[in-house]
């Protein structure tokens, strides 16, 4: 079985061909590797690698597969082969930089604004996160109103 | 002593007094908002009642139901853990008032230091030395003139405030009106109370504060220091005792002082007095925390008292068990707050599910963790996922443990910052015991993961963790039997079987 992973915007190929009971050859680019592994329990996967036991955590959400090794997280995006392109960031949109809930909207559509004008702010944890015109503008679009609970990079100003 | 008492708080503070309630055979009530259900303290706890929805001035601020709570599950005591309701004078009143003893200082303390103009002025006159600053109540042109005679850069803090929520610093004049409002916006969200002040502030301070015990028979102790210079957002995250700033002599004036602090308001209780100590040594007053410090368990390890213990025993009334003679410092405490925040991106609270959270054991190692595996860390409440504690014979012992808890602490699912503590207990500053309030501004303000390739090892995993889910899922559908392999397996079998079902 092939695997792709996407790591900080590089793709890995990982190829599992199984050999026996537990026992596995595992392919990483151009290095082969003979490896023995049993299911993980409660996300705890102990794997020999040419005969080097070493421990890893993991974990699973969506697309995201989660590894602990040694003292570090690694988050690995599952790929389908092709490089996702990233959303292109939407000219002159300004997104949530965190979760949290919108407490007040302070520009309408049609607006125009000068730049450093604060236009949403935010709040989450008892902070505030005021978000600000970069430059000047008007106002081409809002997606939020006071209220509402805005996940991070969600779109909550457009300006022109 | 108490029979049943109500925590009114959540997460790891209110899991840490109920522990200690069960050791004392005293009974105890949890409360809960609706996005803590099946929360840890709830689950604790004798008994459990939900008291509103998510947002904490639908739940844990509201005092009024809590005291009701507390009457109809025949209570004798409130603890208010840290936060929330702890130093809400109003809500220590309402709970006397019902007949139920306050497990902190009377509310005259608290209100006496928690409005901090009032407290800046009783610690004056005490002989407590205090940050020049500004206290008046007049309009933005009366902060304008104060902030030119202070000199800039100014703080601007919330009177109501404390523990940095609402604090600004402000570089320049431009900037000031800005900052006062949203100081002023944040205070009435956090503290219902707008009012705000100024303070002069200082260059490379340390943060060095005392703990303080007093009992209701007028003995007060001081159970030494804890050194929080180590802060980001003027919140701290790493906080260590004995403070290699200080020597016996600054030690024990500074100690002397927050007695004398505590005595000047009639403290009872356990409370810490928060100096900051400039470059030339000098120690000022900046605030009492009139309750149960989050840091605490620092105090615990190395002077050997169980501080919650401590708040219920005074609170029923006894004596305190030692004098200041009998109190010393032994070894080496080092606190690790571990945050789901994103050191790489200004701190940011990050969100979601704990998909696996495996916590560090070995010997004086403590976690005092209100997330683990499978709990969500939502917006409505404070991102802080565990206090990670050691102790050691002496400092550089305790750096090596805390480095080692560090590693071995697994949190996978949610953006923590135990990458970057990492780095911070291995930087050569902190090592040499140097750090000012400034320490990660200065030498983390671009921090990132290491630009490392991915360790073959880790892809691995992955690839093999997935082929073994694939594999499951596969079988799951109607093939052979899962998880375990043995078609014998009770768990393999889908025929309605229960445990302790008649069958």
């Amino acid at each position: 079985m092939e695997f792709r992973y996407e790591v900080n915007g590089e793709i890995h190929t990982v190829r599992v061909e199984r050999e026996g009971e537990g026992r596995y050859r595992v392919t990483v680019g151009d290095r082969t590797y003979a490896v023995e592994a049993h299911r993980p329990e409660h996300g705890r996967l102990h794997l020999s690698i040419e005969g080097r036991r070493c421990r890893a955590y993991v974990a699973r959400e969506g697309a995201r597969r989660y590894v602990a090794f040694g003292a570090r997280p690694y988050v690995l995006e599952q790929s389908r082969g092709r490089r996702r392109a990233r959303a292109a960031a939407h000219e002159g949109s300004l997104e949530a930089q965190m979760p949290g809930q919108v407490v007040a909207v302070l520009v309408e559509e049609g607006q125009e604004v000068e730049a450093g004008q604060t236009l949403v702010v935010l709040e989450a944890m008892k902070m505030e996160l005021r978000v600000i015109a970069p430059t000047a503008g008007r106002v081409r679009a809002v997606f939020c109103q006071p209220g509402d609970v805005v996940e991070r990079g969600q779109r909550l100003v457009e300006l022109a | 002593m108490f029979s049943k008492i109500l925590v009114a708080n959540r997460g790891e503070i209110a899991v840490r007094v109920i522990r200690t309630c069960q050791e004392l055979g005293i009974r105890t009530v949890a409360v809960y908002s609706e996005a803590d259900a099946t929360a840890l303290h709830t689950v604790l706890a004798d008994e459990a009642v939900l008291i509103g929805p998510p947002p904490p001035t639908e739940s844990y601020l509201r005092g009024d139901r809590i005291v009701e709570v507390a009457l109809e599950t025949r209570c004798d005591a409130v603890h208010p853990g840290y936060g929330f309701l702890s130093e809400n004078t109003d809500f220590a009143e309402a709970v006397e008032a019902a007949g139920l003893v306050f497990i902190g200082p009377p509310p005259a303390a608290i209100r006496a230091m928690g409005d901090k103009v009032t407290a800046r002025a009783l610690m004056a006159e005490a002989g407590v030395p205090v940050v020049p600053g500004y206290e008046g109540e007049g309009s933005l042109d009366d902060f304008l003139a104060a902030a030119r005679d202070l000199g800039y850069p100014v703080l601007v803090k919330a009177a109501a405030g404390g523990g940095g929520k609402g604090m600004r610093v402000v570089e320049r004049e431009a900037d000031l009106p800005a900052a006062i409002e949203t100081a002023r916006r944040e205070a009435q969200g956090a503290f219902g109370d707008p009012r705000v002040y100024l303070e002069k502030y200082l260059p490379r301070p340390r943060h060095v504060e005392f703990q303080v015990l007093a009992d209701q028979h007028g003995n007060v102790v001081h159970l030494f220091e804890r050194e929080c210079s180590v802060q980001r957002r003027h919140q701290k995250i790493i906080e260590e005792t004995p403070s290699p700033l200080l020597d016996d002599d600054l030690r024990q004036r500074m100690g002397e002082a927050a007695v004398a602090a505590a005595r000047a308001v009639g403290y009872v209780n356990a409370g810490t007095v928060e100096f900051l100590v400039d470059e030339e040594r000098h120690f000022y007053f900046l605030e009492m925390n009139t309750r149960l410090q989050v840091e605490h368990p620092i105090t615990e390890l190395v002077v050997g008292v169980d501080l919650v213990k401590a708040q219920i025993n005074v609170a029923a009334g006894k004596p305190l068990p030692f004098s200041q003679a009998d109190l010393h410092q032994r070894g080496h405490a080092i606190e690790c707050r571990v945050y789901a925040e994103d050191p790489a991106n200004n701190f940011l609270p990050a969100t979601g599910r704990v998909l696996r959270a495996v916590e560090p054991v070995g010997p004086w190692v403590r976690v005092d963790a209100g997330v683990t595996t499978g709990d969500t860390v939502t917006h409505h409440y404070d991102p802080m996922i565990a206090k990670l504690i050691v102790w050691g014979e002496h400092r550089l012992d305790a750096l090596r443990k805390m480095a080692w808890a560090l590693d071995h602490y697994i949190v996978l699912g949610v953006t923590t910052n135990i990458p970057f503590l990492q780095d911070i207990v291995r930087h050569e500053t902190f090592r040499r015991g140097e750090v000012t309030t400034d320490f990660v501004e200065r030498h983390f303000a671009d921090w990132r993961l290491p630009d490392e390739p991915v360790p073959d090892e880790v892809l691995i995993a992955a690839a093999l963790a997935d082929l073994f889910e694939a594999t499951a899922s596969i079988n799951a559908n109607g093939g052979a039997p899962t998880g375990s392999g043995d078609p014998f397996s009770p768990w393999n079998q889908a025929d309605g079987f229960r445990v302790g079902q008649r069958v």
